[in-house]
Parts: structure tokens; C-alpha cells; sequence
């Protein structure tokens, strides 16, 4: 037994042997497996773009060449000012994932901080932070967002943020409902009986293993957040022209609609695919994390 | 499987005589006969074979045990005796005939039939074996109903005689309320009016008691004598507790891995058993009122194995301690070595040679000690300990309707260093919430608890910390108790970090050192808590429990959630720890077999107080507190059963709404009116050192009332 054992070794031995794990039961799960090969190309897209796409194409107008069908030349066709629509996707993918991520990322800061202080001192301040959370969560998210906006002022920031805190109950109650459970087993006790503090407890005990259900909901999350953004990009409060933002962009086609259906057709359908693949992922998530479904053999020697 | 074909012609012909079938023709007595009945699963690992070569028969107006630990194949066994085998499981051999029909052959209306109408089944549960919407009555008539020709108005009304006979008192009204609205044992009572609604030829229980506390099994085991003999049905009764197999069975099948290795009449296995499992078994449990020479089980190394693949040899050999050459490459077949017996083992007219010994080399552990000087008084003295909880919402407390639930209500416990204290009662007595009052993991309504002397219900949280290395505790449920993200080497380690005890390394090695202390070894620390079993998980629980060197572990329900061999062998580890480092225990339990074992004094507990105290010599013998009594009297299968067994009616009461008097009274069998039903009683000073009884009985006027050789008419 050699007492040299670094405790990162040990660490990172357990953690990959438990990534590793995930991973391939993630990579056993159809819906899993097609939802991140989709995020994995959008992913590729928004990277890659700039090197794809001619510097300036995508805001170059030339009234000339307005609302061509698609061709060769212009793959999804081009809109009302003869921007060629297929750069401006491809541009538009890195601002979608981002809209996405990052008003994910507020929501989830706050929501599981908020959710997990509610469920693990319980009483009184779970009331006290719950409540609330159901009266944002009783207002439609969309209406709500463009409320937000609509005061802050229409631009992609304000809509992330608007986003951002209209989802922040969503996390919030799930991540309370999961520390509530979490916090019943006894291993809490445990640590109590150790003489943890509540801080440590909280958060290297009862959140790390509160983490699936929560995972699932950000992913899924990130779809409404995109859909949610390319609503109010339609509405005129998110994004502002000439950003090729998806939403926009069916809003600026609207009304070439019955003559050149491709000017919104295209930006409709990479919204579509967004949404499938972080809904997909999301689900092939929850599939795998499931306890119920996911059964552990036990080892037999004693 | 080479043992089914000579059973097949010893069981077919059917001439053995049974212990319950005697001056009958075999032939015609037999009920249910199982060949070499092979039930597999296959999974992603592999086949599994569960049921491996299974013969067995029963007989009418018998009542058979199939017994066995966890994973030994008993329920599925069942299960394929009425075809309730899904996918991924499979029947793949054998034949089980049931009054002269072929079961794996019958069409699926046959087997409708033979389900609904000959044969009924309980399960372990009663909570999830109901279907919560619907009203009782219904759900009994439904059967008869569906299997039987009445119509549905005729099948209400039986249903109704149904439940007045599993003894439902009141059933016309009853019969209209839901589920949730009977106490556990009710609904234990109500699913096995739905199994014998139809009056079966065969009732199926599977651990029907186990969820129950012991004076509720014992109604339950008072009913189903009572059906068995008023309705003449035989019983397939499936459990892991030997003491309920001796209570009630006539015949018992002892089953380990998929195969039955030892069969015949209760009482002939349990005086003489032929197969050393059986034997080891029997040795694992302590029984009340039998003296251990050094305090330890006799306990069976090693756990089953695994049934994935095929087996060559003895499946027993590897744990056997007789296991000779011919044990690991031939497979014993069941064989008849008597009249009514049945054994599968080589080496069974040796098996007195064959014995289990449990050895412990005494050791201690670095860095012991260092909880301050020895004292002469109390390490633990809990005084008036009060934890109550306010229930319903601010409404109810505006309105002052709110009554507390008054889970501990004012309990005296005193601990010496090196002792061991039980704490018994039934589930809901509030023996855990007291635990954990005295953890100081909840906060008590009142009273103190003094360790040293020092109230630590008052001092300061940061001062509390430091404390709580001092008292440490380990949990039922160690699968619940160890964090599952963690290696057992991160489990071990943080106590000893929010300590600061010794550097890095030393407590590397302490880890090291800790595992082995409970029985394992150091290639465990990487292991995450699923790669390992309940009983190792239990033995990491308590090695967390020793790392911080407290001076008293509160041990809550530690072997319940165990098979009988882990359950000993976890005994001995504590109090082989316990005689090493001097450690003081607080032992909670519902099981008085394990209390007694264990404890040097006990404290047992009814609704919220503690009814009597003592040591365990005066606990366990007259005079008695009634309700002490009566818990003594339920264990099943106990030896001393001269006197007739005392079942307590109705179920532990609500500890929102106490009764007045005696908490006890309203099912007190020596109940003597009105001094009970309004006088709080006393703790009167029994004979003996600190043996109190909170008891009118013991007043001095009542005190020649009671005969306690005699059993109470109830």
C-alpha cells in the first residue's frame, strides 16, 4: 500500500473512470447520440463561420439580386435586399448559441443557487424565495421576456438577460426539489455528525449529487432560451438590423412570404434543427442520469 | 442440472408420507409438485441462472417455508410456480403440476384461472400491492368478481365477509375507505383478503411480515394459521427469518443460489440440520434467552456467488468451512436421507465435524484515545429530552388548532464508558428521532444532553463541531449513508480533514488502517460506494464513524437493512471494536434477538417515553412492563413458549393524539381500568440494579394482581 497516493490522482482516476462510464451509455442512447452530434455540427458552424463566409457577405446588399430562388451561386437563395441568406445562417448559428448559453447560464447561476438555499434550510426562507419564484413562473415566459425588453431597452443583451431571468424559477424549483431529496439521505446526517459546516455540506455534499436533474433541464432549457430569443427577434425587441439573427431575419421575410418562401423557410428550419438537437441531448441526458433506468451491478465479493 | 431426474421419480410417485399429510393417500393429498424447475435471466452480463434445478412439493392444508437470504432465488422461484416470469426472464426447464395439471402448458385462459381462482399471492408490501384509488371493498370484490360468477353486487357484499373474516373490525363501513386510510398492518390484512377472496387451494406469501413491525407479524401469522385452517389452503410461505419459518411452517426448504439444498419438517431442520448452510445459518441469529460463551455469532465467510454462467461443483463449497476435493468439481444433487428428508450435500452425515469458528485477534488503532481523562459518571446523560414536531400551517397555528407531534416526549438515558445501551421499541415509538435528538441533529423541543457533563444542547454551533467528533453515528441504510460521489478513501479522510487531525499522510494511512480495522482491505479505498456491497458499505459506514476517535457511536437500526449472515458478522465487528478501543454504544433497534445480544442495559420505548429500564437480565425477565412483555412474547419462533403468545391488538397509536392515563392502556392486555385510563404511572423501582418499570401494576396496591407466569387473557 503505498501512502504516496496524491489525492488529484485518486480524483481524476474515479472521475474518468465515471466520465468514461457516462459516456458510453451516452453514446448506447439514439437520442443522445443524434441530439450531440447536431449540437456538435452547430457547434463546428459557429466556429467556423467567419472562415467560411466572405468578409462582409452577409450584410453586402445588392438590390439587384433581390429574393433569388436558391441556386448554385446562393445556396438558400437571397432576402429582400440580396443578402445571400446562406451566409447569414451560418453567421446567425454563433449568435443562437450564444443567446442560448448564455441566458442558460444566468438562469442556472441564480436559479440553483436560489433553489438549493430554499430546499436545504427549508421553512421559512424556502417561502421566502419560492413564492416569488411561482409568481414569475405564472406569467407566460415569452410575454414576460418582451416585458423585460421592452423596458430595458430592445437589444441582443437585454433580450440574454431578459431570457436569463425568466428562467431562472425553472431552475430554481428543480434544484429544490432535487436538494430536498438529496438532503433526506443520510449521508447528509453524516457529515453533519462530523461537524461539517452547512456551507461545505450544501455544496460538496448535496449539490454535486443533485446535479442530473438539473443538467437536463439546462440543456432542454437551452432550446426554449433560442426559440424564446428568435420570438422576441420576431417581435422587433430582440436583436436590430442588420444582425443576422434567426428570428429577425423570419420577421424581415414576413411579408415576401407567399412569393419567395425560402427567405423564411431556411432561418425556420436552423431554428427547428437547433431546438431538436438540445432537446434531443437534453432527453438522451435524462435517459442515461435516470436511476430508475440506469441500474448499477453491485459487486458480489464481501 | 443432474439432481432432477432422481427426484423426479422419488417426488412422482407420491407415496412419501408429509408430517402433515398422514393416513391420507400421497397421491391425492398433493397440491403442487416442482421438478427441476430452471428459471434464467439474461441480461447485458450475461445469463442468470436464478432458479437453478428446483424441486420441491406441497401438500394440501400445508404450509411450506422456502427460505433463504437475499438473491438465493426464493421469490422468483414463486413467481415461476404461477408463470410470472417477463422478459428478460425465461422458464427454460422443468415441470410444476398442480392438482395433476401441467402449469407450464396451460393456455392463457387456463392459467387466468388457475391464477385468479386456485392460487393467490401476497406480497411484501402492502402499501404498493393496493391500488390507492380504489375503495377496499372494491378491490376485493373485484376478484370475485372477475374470477368467480357472481355478479357485482353479490361480490360487494362478500367482499364485506372477506374482510370481516382477515379481521377488518367494522368491515360494512370500511370497505368504502380507501387504502391510505388503514394503518400498515390493515393493509397487510386487506391484501391477503384479496388473495383468498376466492378461496384458493394455494396461497403464495412473499415476506409477507417483513415490513411489519413484530406485534403486527404476529397478527398477521395468527391470521394465516387461522385461514390455513378454516379454509384448508396450503401455503408456499417465502421469507429470510428462520424465526418465522419455526413459528408457522410445517415443512421447510432451505434454498441458497438458485438451488434448495436442505428440506424436511421445521422442527427436524432446526434441532438437527443436515446441510452445513442450514447450519451455519441457524448459528447467525441470536436467539433470545441463549448465552453466547464469548459474546460472538458463529457467522459464514464470504457472500453468495455470482449466478451469472454456469457452476461446476458445490455452489456452497467456497464458504463451506467442511468443503472437501469432491465439494468443487461435482454438483451434490438432493438427495432423500430419511423418510421425509432431503439433502444436498456430500459431506451430511459428517456434519457434526463441520463447524463455523469466529476468531478476532484483538488490536488497537493509532492515535487512540485523546477524548480527555477516564471518568467515573456517565459519558452520555440525556435528561427529559424532548423533541416535538408542529405540523399543518399557519393557519392551524393562528387558529391553535395544531397539536404536536410528539415524537420524544421526555426520555432519561445515562451511558457509561465502555457500555452498551438499547434502545427498542416499535416504528413509530420515536427511537430514531431520539437518536438524532441526542446527535444533536435535530434540535431538541427540551431537556439536555450532557457529554462529560457539558450540556451540549446550549452551547454554540462552532462549539458543537469540535464536540460532535466525540459522538459519531451510524445509520440503517448504508447505502443511504455514504455519499455516492465519494471514494471510501474520500469518506474516511474528511472527518479526519474537519478535524485537523495529524498531517496529510497520517491520515492516509489512518484510512489505510481503518479498513482493515472493519474488515476489509486497503484495494476498497478506490471503490465508490455502488461497487460494493451492503454489508461492506455498512463496515465503510462505521469505519467513518472510528475515524475521528469519538468515545460513543449511536448505532440506528446498523443490521437491519441485512442479510443473516452479514448481520453477524457486522454484530461481531462492533463488539470486537468495541472491546479494542472501549468504545460506548447506543444501539437502536426494533429487534430484541439483536438488543439482547449486544446490550448491557436497555431502555424500551412506547410512544414517545421510555416504559422500562434496566439491565438486560432484569429487562427480559418478570416483572415485566406489559408492553415489554408483549414484545418478548411476539419475537417469533422464540424457545421459551410455555406460555401462549400474547398478540397485542390494534397498532402503535399516533403520536399526535396520546392517550390519556398510560400511553399503553388502550392495547394493554393486563390493563385494570380506570387507574390506567387516567393516572400517569410512575417509574417504579423494580428488583434489581436501576431496573424501573412505568407501570401501575408495580403500585403497591395492584402489585398482587398480576401473576406474570401466566400469560394475560386478551
Amino acid at each position: 500500500m503505498s501512502t504516496k497516493y496524491g489525492q488529484l490522482d485518486v480524483l481524476d482516476d474515479v472521475t474518468k473512470r465515471r466520465l468514461s462510464g457516462f459516456l458510453k451509455q451516452l453514446r448506447g442512447n439514439p437520442k443522445a447520440l443524434i441530439g450531440a452530434v447536431m449540437i456538435g455540427g452547430l457547434v463546428l458552424i459557429a466556429l467556423l463561420a467567419p472562415l467560411l463566409t466572405p468578409e462582409g457577405a452577409a450584410d453586402a446588399t445588392n438590390p439587384a439580386n433581390r429574393l433569388q430562388p436558391p441556386s448554385t451561386e446562393h445556396f438558400f437563395g437571397t432576402d429582400h435586399l440580396g443578402r445571400d441568406i446562406f451566409h447569414r445562417l451560418l453567421l446567425g448559428t454563433r449568435i443562437s448559441l450564444y443567446v442560448g448559453i448564455l441566458s442558460v447560464g444566468i438562469a442556472t447561476v441564480f436559479g440553483v443557487s436560489l433553489g438549493a438555499i430554499a430546499g436545504y434550510v427549508g421553512d421559512n426562507i424556502d417561502d421566502a424565495i419560492m413564492r416569488p419564484m411561482d409568481i414569475v413562473m405564472s406569467f407566460p415566459p415569452v410575454l414576460f421576456a418582451l416585458a423585460i425588453t421592452a423596458i430595458l431597452g430592445p437589444t441582443l443583451t437585454n433580450t440574454i438577460v431578459a431570457i436569463g431571468i425568466v428562467y431562472i424559477p425553472y431552475f430554481a424549483r428543480v434544484t429544490r426539489s432535487e436538494v430536498v431529496s438529496v438532503s433526506q439521505e443520510e449521508f447528509v446526517s453524516a457529515s453533519k455528525a462530523v461537524g461539517e459546516r452547512d456551507r461545505y455540506i450544501l455544496f460538496a455534499e448535496v449539490l454535486p449529487n443533485a446535479a442530473a436533474p438539473i443538467i437536463v433541464q439546462a440543456s432542454i432549457s437551452m432550446a426554449y432560451a433560442i426559440l424564446a430569443a428568435a420570438a422576441l427577434g420576431f417581435l422587433g425587441l430582440g436583436a436590430q438590423p442588420p444582425t443576422p439573427e434567426w428570428g429577425l431575419m423570419i420577421n424581415e421575410a414576413k411579408q415576401y412570404i407567399t412569393g419567395a418562401p425560402w427567405v423564411a423557410i431556411f432561418p425556420g428550419s436552423a431554428i427547428a434543427v437547433t431546438v431538436l438537437g438540445f432537446n434531443l441531448l437534453g432527453d438522451g441526458i435524462r435517459d442515461v442520469l435516470d436511476p430508475a433506468i440506469n441500474t448499477q451491478v453491485k459487486s458480489q465479493d464481501e | 442440472m443432474s439432481s432432477h431426474h432422481t427426484r423426479a421419480d422419488a417426488t412422482g410417485t407420491g407415496t412419501e408420507p408429509t408430517a402433515k399429510a398422514e393416513g391420507v393417500d400421497g397421491s391425492g393429498d398433493r397440491l403442487l409438485t416442482v421438478e427441476g424447475l430452471r428459471t434464467v435471466f439474461r441480461t447485458s452480463e450475461g445469463t442468470v441462472t436464478a432458479v437453478d434445478g428446483v424441486d420441491f412439493h406441497l401438500d394440501r392444508g400445508e404450509i411450506l417455508g422456502l427460505v433463504g437470504e437475499s438473491g438465493a432465488g426464493k421469490s422468483v422461484t414463486s413467481r415461476s410456480v404461477l408463470r410470472l416470469i417477463d422478459s428478460p426472464g425465461e422458464i427454460i426447464d422443468g415441470a410444476v403440476r398442480f392438482d395433476g395439471r401441467d402449469v407450464l402448458s396451460m393456455s392463457d385462459r387456463e392459467l387466468r384461472e388457475y391464477r385468479g381462482k386456485r392460487t393467490g399471492m401476497v406480497f411484501q408490501d402492502p402499501e404498493t400491492a393496493l391500488n390507492p384509488t380504489m375503495t377496499v371493498g372494491k378491490q376485493v370484490a373485484e376478484t370475485l368478481h372477475v374470477h368467480g360468477s357472481m355478479s357485482k353486487a353479490e361480490a360487494l357484499s362478500e367482499a364485506i365477509n372477506v374482510l370481516e373474516r382477515v379481521g377488518i373490525p367494522n368491515p360494512e363501513v370500511r370497505a368504502d375507505d380507501y387504502p391510505h386510510e388503514f394503518s400498515g398492518g390493515q393493509q397487510q390484512r386487506i391484501a391477503v383478503g384479496i388473495a383468498i377472496a376466492a378461496e384458493p387451494d394455494l396461497l403464495i406469501a412473499d415476506e409477507p411480515t417483513t415490513a411489519l413491525d413484530v406485534t403486527i407479524q404476529a397478527q398477521i401469522l395468527d391470521l394465516l394459521l387461522d385461514l390455513r385452517k378454516d379454509l384448508g389452503m396450503s401455503v408456499l410461505y417465502i421469507t429470510h427469518d428462520l424465526g418465522v419459518v419455526k413459528e408457522v411452517c410445517d415443512r421447510m426448504a432451505v434454498m441458497y443460489a438458485g438451488s434448495i439444498v436442505e428440506s424436511g419438517p421445521t422442527q427436524k431442520v432446526y434441532e438437527d440440520p443436515k446441510h452445513p448452510y442450514t447450519k451455519g445459518l441457524l448459528a447467525s441469529i441470536p436467539a433470545v434467552g441463549e448465552a453466547f460463551e464469548d459474546g460472538r455469532l458463529d457467522v459464514i465467510d464470504g457472500t453468495m456467488p455470482n449466478l451469472t454462467g454456469s457452476f461446476e461443483g458445490c455452489k456452497y463449497a467456497d464458504r463451506c468451512p467442511g468443503a472437501v476435493e469432491e465439494c468443487l468439481t461435482d454438483h451434490p444433487p438432493l438427495e432423500a436421507v430419511s423418510q421425509d428428508r432431503d439433502v444436498a450435500c456430500y459431506r451430511h452425515t459428517e456434519i457434526d465435524e463441520i463447524d463455523y469458528e469466529y476468531q478476532h485477534e484483538s488490536g488497537t488503532l493509532s492515535w487512540e484515545a485523546g477524548n480527555g481523562e477516564d471518568i467515573d459518571g456517565n459519558v452520555i446523560e440525556v435528561s427529559g429530552l424532548k423533541k416535538h414536531f408542529s405540523e399543518g400551517g399557519i393557519l392551524d397555528f393562528v387558529f391553535g388548532t395544531a397539536e404536536p407531534v410528539r415524537a420524544v416526549d421526555g426520555i432519561d438515558i445515562a451511558i457509561q464508558p465502555g457500555e452498551t445501551v438499547g434502545l427498542v421499541g416499535e416504528s413509530g415509538c420515536g427511537k430514531s428521532t431520539a437518536a438524532r435528538s441526542i446527535m444533536q441533529l435535530l434540535e431538541p423541543t427540551d431537556g439536555s444532553v450532557r457529554y462529560r457533563g457539558e450540556d451540549i444542547t446550549s452551547i454554540s454551533d462552532a462549539e458543537l463541531r469540535v464536540l460532535r467528533r466525540n459522538i459519531q453515528i451510524v445509520f440503517q441504510n448504508p447505502q443511504s449513508s455514504l455519499n455516492p460521489r465519494r471514494t471510501v478513501r474520500q469518506t474516511l479522510l474528511r472527518p479526519m480533514e474537519v478535524h485537523e487531525m495529524g498531517t496529510k499522510a497520517e491520515r492516509h494511512d489512518r484510512a489505510a488502517e481503518l479498513v482493515e480495522k472493519v474488515g476489509l482491505d486497503a484495494r476498497y479505498l478506490d471503490r465508490l460506494p455502488h461497487e460494493l456491497s451492503g454489508g461492506q458499505q455498512q463496515r465503510v459506514a462505521i469505519a467513518r464513524a472510528l475515524a475521528v476517535n469519538p468515545e460513543v457511536i449511536v448505532l440506528d437500526e446498523p443490521v437491519s437493512g441485512l442479510d443473516v449472515s452479514i448481520q453477524a458478522k457486522i454484530i461481531n465487528l462492533l463488539a470486537d471494536l468495541q472491546e479494542d478501543l472501549g468504545l460506548a454504544y447506543l444501539v437502536i433497534s426494533h429487534n430484541l434477538q439483536i438488543i439482547q445480544h449486544v446490550s448491557d442495559r436497555v431502555a424500551v420505548m412506547y410512544l414517545g417515553e421510555i416504559v422500562e429500564t434496566g439491565t438486560i437480565d432484569d429487562v427480559f425477565a418478570a416483572p415485566f412492563h406489559p408492553y415489554t412483555e408483549a414484545l418478548l412474547s411476539a419475537i417469533p419462533g422464540r424457545t421459551a413458549a410455555e406460555k401462549s403468545r400474547i398478540i397485542l391488538e390494534g397498532d402503535v397509536p399516533d403520536p399526535s393524539n396520546v392517550p390519556d392515563g398510560c400511553r399503553f392502556h388502550p392495547r394493554c392486555p393486563r390493563a385494570i381500568g380506570d387507574v390506567c385510563e387516567t393516572e400517569v404511572p410512575v417509574d417504579h423501582e423494580a428488583d434489581g440494579d436501576g431496573h424501573t418499570i412505568a407501570c401501575h401494576l408495580l403500585d403497591q396496591e395492584y402489585a398482587d394482581q398480576v401473576d406474570w407466569d401466566q400469560s394475560p387473557v386478551s
